[in-house]
């Protein structure tokens, strides 16, 4: 199949329907894409603009090439090959149609010279009687069979897979399908994450590239966080229990891992990461003797003294200044507000270093007397990371590589086989001449020729 | 027991390669025949191998199809290798490009044989390869790989024709020996059919897969980037032979190029920073 020289008065037409710039854009794109594996996108180009000379890394900028995909020059480019696809596959569809409409030509001269000995034929039957047999075997191949006759001669024609004229347009079908279910998930979709600690709930999330902050319109819950290792320390199993709540009311549950996400109102979310942050402080509070344990989490309040103080836990650090664990606790009494650090290891603390309680009144737990506190212990919680998504241009997208790959099959495994028999009379006997023609795949044409033979023999 | 067999496999290969060798400079189909022989003989312990692996997997109850690393997917690399050639020989009927193809297969087993103990262990699954697209995934891309690399071994005798031979279609002398360009170029386009729609079904499955275990059907990651710039340079090739008429030369520089983008997918981005990472 050669191009065919098309003159159209419209040059913009003209410019999109070349294949030389389909070859072009192709590996433009490839050009491009390849740039972007070795310059660092998105967020880890932050990290590596540090370490660029500053001219340099204002040239990445200009050129957007730290998030190149996303960029507007590489969007034209695909928007280019699309439209590029598209007029090319315009202009060919008419002369595809015109040869799956065409009508079998038996007759057409030329047809039955050199042909190999094995397709002609010598028969003992009446042309008449041969006709009306091959026929038969015609009609049992290739599902239908056309017949035209003279005084000379008698023509029959059949032909399979006309529709493989078709393949190449599913197949642009497909891409142009895959391109719209990407614009649609870049459109309509959202792309997110969340950490939510065990125990905890959340109910917006932030969005991907700095995008804000985006509300969920229900709550998620991390019920429970697990993760399990092999021996040899290789991970094995992340798993978060979720719980989608609305209004307060739980509306649904769910066993959230690696390759099985979860969805919720249109919503998708996926294990993507965990991680640990100090979560209830155990504190110890002591007066004359007398001890209360109380257990919180930053940001959480309680009374002492009978109501009239309240205790707030400021922060909660796993390892303050290479002291070891300590909480810092404000408390508000009537019109007096304090607040101090309790320390894990105070003991050890003193001991190096003799007399920091009394110079440092902030390190002093006994900062509201009579009270003592002293930190028992902080329990490291785990959260869970959500990946969260809604792209409602992946059922597109699917279909589009649906169509691709129906395309393919139509394209690569089928052609269209046409087969002509001439039957004629010579020398006392009738001579039965077999054709063949198709647009590609001659073996698979010579296969059929030879069935055809085959059953045509058989049926004597 | 595996690694054994598929130690042995190694040697076999280099054996066949030496037999298509021999075959080609003496000119003698007996070598010919010999070289078959022990390139099935090899696949056909590369299969039990490859089959007892997986077995083992089961017997230490962390039951996996063996392709879930560097080491594994170098073993069924060439395992798609020395199939693709041999359905390829079996239906050209013709051993010409024996002596290109088995050294590929037989660098991808060496390569994979130079591991350290470490790497060639059966590994339990991490919880980002646990899933059912893994078998289809690795399976589909691989033997993608395989019938480019077919396509590559004719591209480079297409330029080992013109050099004995040069560029006409001399009935005699050595370049006689190897059937005519045109026919060279015929099976690059096959092959390069055949890899285009592995591939695109490798993309395909590679994308579901993603959508369930990353949450994006494609994320631009750098071997995802690079299995699409490979897709484009074959889809190229495809385009320019089919409407643009290109023959020959230009169709084996293609299928070279191609093949140096699919080892980029498969080695090179290794060296990036991938989510495709474990595999190494």
């Amino acid at each position: 199949m050669q191009e065919e020289k098309k003159t159209s008065k419209n040059p913009v037409w003209s410019f999109f329907s070349s294949v030389r710039l389909t070859l072009f854009l192709l590996l433009l794109i490839a050009l491009a894409a390849i740039v972007g594996t070795v310059i660092p996108q998105q967020d880890a180009a932050g990290e590596a603009a540090q370490k660029l000379p500053p001219a340099l890394s204002g040239v990445l900028k200009v050129l957007q090439l730290n998030d190149l995909y996303r960029s507007p020059w590489f969007l034209l480019l695909m928007a280019l090959l699309t439209v590029n696809l598209v007029v090319c596959s315009l202009n060919r569809l008419p002369a595809s149609l015109r040869l799956y409409r065409r009508k079998p030509e038996p007759d057409r001269p030329g047809l039955y010279e050199d042909l190999p000995p094995g397709q002609v034929l010598a028969a003992e039957g009446t042309v008449e009687d041969e006709a009306a047999r091959m026929e038969q075997v015609l009609k049992k191949a290739l599902g239908g069979v056309e017949r035209k006759g003279t005084d000379q001669a008698t023509w029959l024609s059949g032909h399979k897979g006309a529709w493989s004229y078709f393949g190449v347009y599913v197949i642009h079908a497909g891409v142009l399908v895959i391109i719209l279910g990407a614009v649609i998930g870049s459109l309509l979709g959202f792309d997110g994450a969340v950490n939510i600690p065990e125990g905890g709930s959340a109910d917006r999330i932030e969005l991907r590239g700095g995008k804000g902050v985006m509300e969920l319109g229900f709550d998620v819950k991390c019920d429970d966080f697990d993760v399990e290792f092999y021996d040899s320390g290789m991970p094995k199993l992340y798993r978060s229990d979720l719980s989608f709540l609305k209004g307060g009311e739980i509306r649904a549950k769910g066993v959230l891992m690696v390759n099985h996400p979860l969805e919720f109102e249109g919503i998708r979310f996926y294990q993507s990461s965990y991680g640990s942050v100090p979560g209830e402080a155990v504190l110890k509070i002591t007066k004359k003797g007398e001890q209360i344990v109380k257990r919180a989490r930053q940001g959480e309040r309680f009374a002492i003294d009978r109501g009239r103080a309240q205790v707030e836990i400021l922060r909660i650090e796993g390892n303050l200044m290479r002291m070891g664990p300590a909480v810092k606790v404000g408390i508000t009494a009537g019109d007096k507000a304090l607040s101090f650090w309790v320390f894990r290891f105070i003991d050890a603390i003193e001991e190096q270093n003799p007399g920091i309680t009394k110079q440092v009144p902030q390190f002093d737990a006994g900062l509201y007397s009579p009270y003592r506190f002293a930190l028992d212990g902080i329990e490291t919680s785990f959260y869970t990371g959500l990946k969260v998504t809604r792209d409602p241009g992946v059922p597109v997208v699917g279909a589009g590589a649906f169509l691709l790959v129906a395309g393919f099959l139509l394209t690569f495994f089928s052609s269209h086989r046409q087969v002509f028999v001439r039957l004629d009379r010579k020398h006392g006997k009738t001579r039965v001449c077999i054709a063949g023609r198709c647009n590609r795949d001659p073996v698979k044409l010579d296969r059929e020729i030879e069935r055809i033979i085959g059953s045509y023999k058989g049926t004597t | 027991m595996n690694t054994k067999m598929l130690g042995w496999t190694t040697v076999i290969y280099l054996v066949a390669m030496a037999f298509y060798l021999i075959r080609l400079l003496r000119d003698d189909e007996y070598w010919g025949k010999l070289a078959t022989g022990t390139a099935l003989a090899g696949l056909a312990l590369h299969t039990a191998g490859i089959a007892v692996r997986w077995w083992e997997s089961y017997r230490l109850g962390i039951g996996h199809a063996p392709l879930a690393n560097f080491y594994e997917s170098m073993i069924f690399f060439s395992w798609a290798i020395m199939l693709l050639y041999l359905v390829t020989e079996w239906r050209i009927r013709n051993r010409f490009l024996g002596p290109f193809v088995t050294p590929v297969a037989f660098l991808s087993m060496a390569y994979a044989s130079l591991s350290p103990d470490e790497a060639t262990r059966i590994q339990p699954l991490i919880p980002a390869l646990q899933s059912n697209w893994l078998t289809s995934h690795v399976l589909t891309c691989f033997m993608g790989y395989g019938a480019f690399t077919i396509a590559f071994g004719l591209g480079v005798l297409f330029f080992a024709r013109r050099f004995v031979a040069g560029s006409g279609n001399p009935s005699k002398g050595r370049g006689g020996f190897f059937p005519d360009e045109g026919a060279i170029e015929d099976l690059i386009y096959h092959s390069t059919i055949m890899g285009f729609i592995f591939l695109s079904l490798g993309i395909i499955t590679g994308s579901v897969w993603a959508d369930f275990a990353w949450g994006s059907y494609w994320s631009w990651d750098p071997k995802e980037t690079w299995s699409l710039i490979t897709w484009l340079i074959y889809a190229a090739l495809l385009h320019a032979r089919l409407i643009r008429g290109w023959r020959g030369k230009r169709i084996a520089v293609m299928a070279i190029a191609g093949f140096v983008s699919v080892l980029f997918t498969y080695l090179g981005v290794n060296y990036l920073d991938s989510l495709h990472s474990y595999l190494t």
